[in-house]
């Protein structure tokens, strides 16, 4: 099968869904409101100017409607309706099988799966030959961290942070973070579960309530984590927002490429996950506007000189400051030699 | 049945990628900058908007210019935006109806059904007419929906083929199993490629937890990911097709376009797939493939145009020594040059004191086989075998003020260069 196959073409999977959805009838405007939540927001028009709407609804002519509803005493029910079955099973396809098949695969899925799911899969599977297999990809640019001292309880604090994030649950803890500080049975909500792609850890996100602030712990530091009934007065979201809105850098970085040896592309990928806005200034100079988090801007400033002299920051100047800064130090440290 | 959709998603790959990722390009910009014409572009961005939801498309104004951009934020968004791209594939009106009758005809049937059964229960119950769809059409579609998307199964008695619903591998697991298994699909939806087959899979369950089962199905967002590219998933029809090629050991030739024009495609010659490489930094994917003289060739994946898999199939074992000479000493994707050994670079490493020593363990985590050793308190130096020293320059520059080049002495004078030109940028001469 294509990855790029109509069976997921957006309209296939809402006609799936209204067949469904019709099994026990439903009025035409339940209709029209699948087909509204549904539809693109441009919506499609066929070769006659009729709307999907029409089509599903048989209200064109004879030969054009799809007549896989029809209408009995105001409601639609599927053109097949055997009772008390749903008209259209749900199957997944061999592409969906191949790829659940190679998550097994994967050390980290042992962490949600339990071994017995893992193995009732498994046997449910086994007929299919999935070409996502691990021999065949490298990983390059990564972080290869030290193995972890704890596995076993890194994989504990996973799996309670984990319950206490799908119960929108408190937790407490304490931590001893990279200087050596300790904090001790602290009250947090948990904000989400970071992975990262570069060293594959998983981090925690929390809102600290006993210090009134976002903090970004290793799961692994992190001891006598438990989930808690206490009343905390704040849920994930409006935690994350505060994340989001303390965090958020007020100013973004401007920064000017000159599309030479590819740095352009290079410059673009960088920063594919910062939210931005580009124009080109012609003469092949380019101006990128990076929003970005303050936590953030180390890393920012390090891609900023990692991309070399084709790029230049325009503002704000404390950026421009730092690049220039480390650059001198660079030069100072070079010539040393 | 609707013009929005498309043939090939190759339609809309390039122009996805250069207008909507980059996003500093108006109509006639890219028309200039790519050499395409300006209908087909307009057209394309066009599709685009339609497939993508609005709220990341952002519109800017750069003069008279109109720019598109598509845009989005590591911690805010954890759902691929383009994966809705790969939902545009054009149908018939007669795929949609074969597809669906036969779906609920067979369900509705306690035991498996004939061709023959088929047709008739259908035309019996006026869901076809056989004056719009043939008997053939039925029976590639069966044949389609059993080998090619799988959700029918067949089997074959007395030389008649028997259709089915494909069993339910979900059937024997309960209710807490299923959200563990939507957990896990959640996670890994973003980090397993091809990841369009990770969104697939989780809307499948996410129907049958509803439909099949009748329980919530509410999205689980529990997860946010560092470091993670949306828009290597354009290429992800191509890795698929390879990945394919690669499982089956089937060679194949590509028609690969060279970074200076779209136009100037070339086909190459008969390849052995052997390995996608990744750049997690960059988001890109590669192609190591060996061609008949075992040589590695290595092929940007956002360059390839299509891909055409031969007949002839090879032994992948006997790639494996060749590429771990050839690719163990890549940083990224350079492969060794034939007869040549990989060059030493040696780096040496000044902290001011041990709260800076992090640096230190950044530098090591990252570098793919280095060798640390302590020359003094705050002075260490970092030896490592590469195939191209110009590789790892985009990475020393980022440890600017820690980092002194020891050896290759072209490898120093280049970063020497770099950072006097970066100076001069700034207008300190």
């Amino acid at each position: 099968m294509e990855l790029f196959n109509e069976v997921k073409n957006r309209y296939f999977q809402l006609v799936f869904r209204i067949i469904n959805e019709c099994a026990d009838g439903k009025l035409k405007s339940d209709v029209l409101k699948l087909i509204d939540e549904g539809e693109f927001e441009q919506k499609v028009i066929g070769k006659n100017q009729q709307s999907f709407a029409d089509l599903v609804l048989n209200r064109c002519d004879e030969d054009e409607n799809l007549n896989l509803l029809k209408e009995k005493e105001g409601l639609f029910y599927p053109a097949f309706n055997d009772a008390g079955k749903l008209p259209i099973p749900v199957r997944f396809t061999n592409i969906e099988k191949a790829w659940l098949k190679a998550i097994l695969e994967v050390d980290g899925v042992r962490m949600i799966l339990s071994n017995e799911t893992i193995d009732k899969l498994k046997k449910e599977l086994g007929d299919v030959d999935t070409p996502i297999k691990k021999e065949y990809f490298e990983l390059t640019n990564t972080i290869k961290l030290p193995q972890l001292d704890n596995k076993e309880k890194y994989v504990q604090n996973f799996k309670i942070i984990l319950e206490a994030l799908m119960n929108e649950k408190p937790i407490r803890y304490s931590n001893t973070d990279k200087y050596g500080n300790v904090y001790s049975d602290k009250l947090a909500v948990p904000v989400g579960i970071e992975y990262s792609m570069r060293d594959a850890r998983f981090r925690l996100s929390l809102y600290c309530l006993d210090d009134k602030r976002p903090i970004m712990a290793n799961i692994f530091s992190l001891s006598d984590v438990r989930i808690v009934d206490e009343e905390v007065g704040i849920n994930r979201e409006a935690a994350k927002k505060i994340l989001f809105e303390q965090k958020y850098s007020e100013e973004p970085v401007v920064l000017e490429v000159t599309d030479k040896k590819a740095a352009m592309e290079r410059c673009f990928m960088c920063f594919s996950g910062m939210e931005r806005t580009a124009r080109s200034l012609g003469n092949n100079k380019y101006e990128i506007r990076l929003n970005y988090y303050l936590f953030e801007e180390d890393n920012i400033v390090r891609s900023i000189i990692s991309l070399g002299p084709y790029v230049k920051v325009l503002s704000p100047q404390s950026i421009a400051d730092k690049v220039i800064d480390k650059v001198k130090k660079a030069i100072a440290l070079a010539e040393m030699g | 049945m609707f013009s929005d959709f498309i043939k090939h998603y190759n339609i809309i790959r390039h122009i996805l990628r250069d207008c909507f990722l980059y996003g500093c390009f108006s109509r006639d910009g890219l028309e200039n900058k790519r050499n395409v014409s300006s209908r087909k572009v307009s057209y394309e961005m066009r599709r685009i908007q339609q497939y993508v939801e609005e709220e990341y498309i952002r519109f800017d104004k750069d003069r008279r210019y109109k720019l598109l951009s598509l845009t989005y934020d590591f911690m805010r968004h954890t759902q691929n935006f383009l994966i809705n791209t790969y939902m545009t594939k054009s149908f018939t009106r007669a795929d949609l109806l074969t597809y669906f009758n036969i779906l609920m005809y067979l369900n509705s049937k306690d035991c498996p059904c004939s061709l023959n059964d088929i047709e008739n229960g259908l035309i019996d119950h006026s869901m076809i007419s056989f004056d719009k769809i043939s008997s053939k059409t039925i029976e590639r579609k069966l044949n389609e929906m059993c080998k090619t998307i799988g959700v029918l199964c067949c089997k074959t008695e007395k030389r008649t083929k028997y259709y089915s619903i494909s069993p339910d591998v979900l059937e024997s697991f309960d209710e807490k199993e299923l959200l563990s298994i939507h957990i896990a699909i959640s996670l890994y939806k973003n980090i397993i490629s091809p990841v369009a087959g990770g969104y697939f899979t989780e809307q499948t369950l996410m129907d049958y937890m509803k439909y099949e089962r009748n329980l919530d199905t509410r999205n689980v967002q529990v997860f946010n990911f560092r470091n993670l590219h949306f828009h290597p998933v354009i290429e992800e029809q191509v890795l698929w097709e390879i990945l394919n090629a690669i499982h089956t050991r089937k060679r194949l030739k590509l028609v690969y376009c060279k970074p200076s024009s779209r136009e100037n495609l070339q086909e190459t010659k008969g390849l052995c797939p052997y390995k996608i490489r990744y750049d997690v930094r960059h988001g890109r994917f590669y192609l190591i493939s060996f061609n008949e003289n075992s040589k590695c060739i290595v092929s940007r994946l956002d360059r390839i145009e299509s891909v055409l898999i031969l007949e002839d199939t090879f032994e992948r074992e006997g790639f494996e020594e060749e590429y771990n000479k050839q690719m163990c000493c890549s940083w990224s994707s350079v492969s060794l040059d034939c007869g040549k050994e990989p060059e030493l670079v040696k780096l040496e490493v000044i902290i001011n004191d041990e709260s800076e020593r992090y640096i230190v363990d950044k530098i090591m985590n990252e570098s793919c086989n280095g060798v640390l050793e302590k020359i003094d308190e705050g002075c260490y130096h970092i030896s490592m075998r590469l195939n191209d020293t110009s590789e790892i320059i985009p990475w020393l520059r980022g440890y600017a003020g820690y980092v002194r080049i020891l050896e290759s002495r072209a490898l120093a004078e280049k970063l020497i260069k770099d950072w006097k030109e970066m100076l001069l940028v700034y207008g300190i001469v």
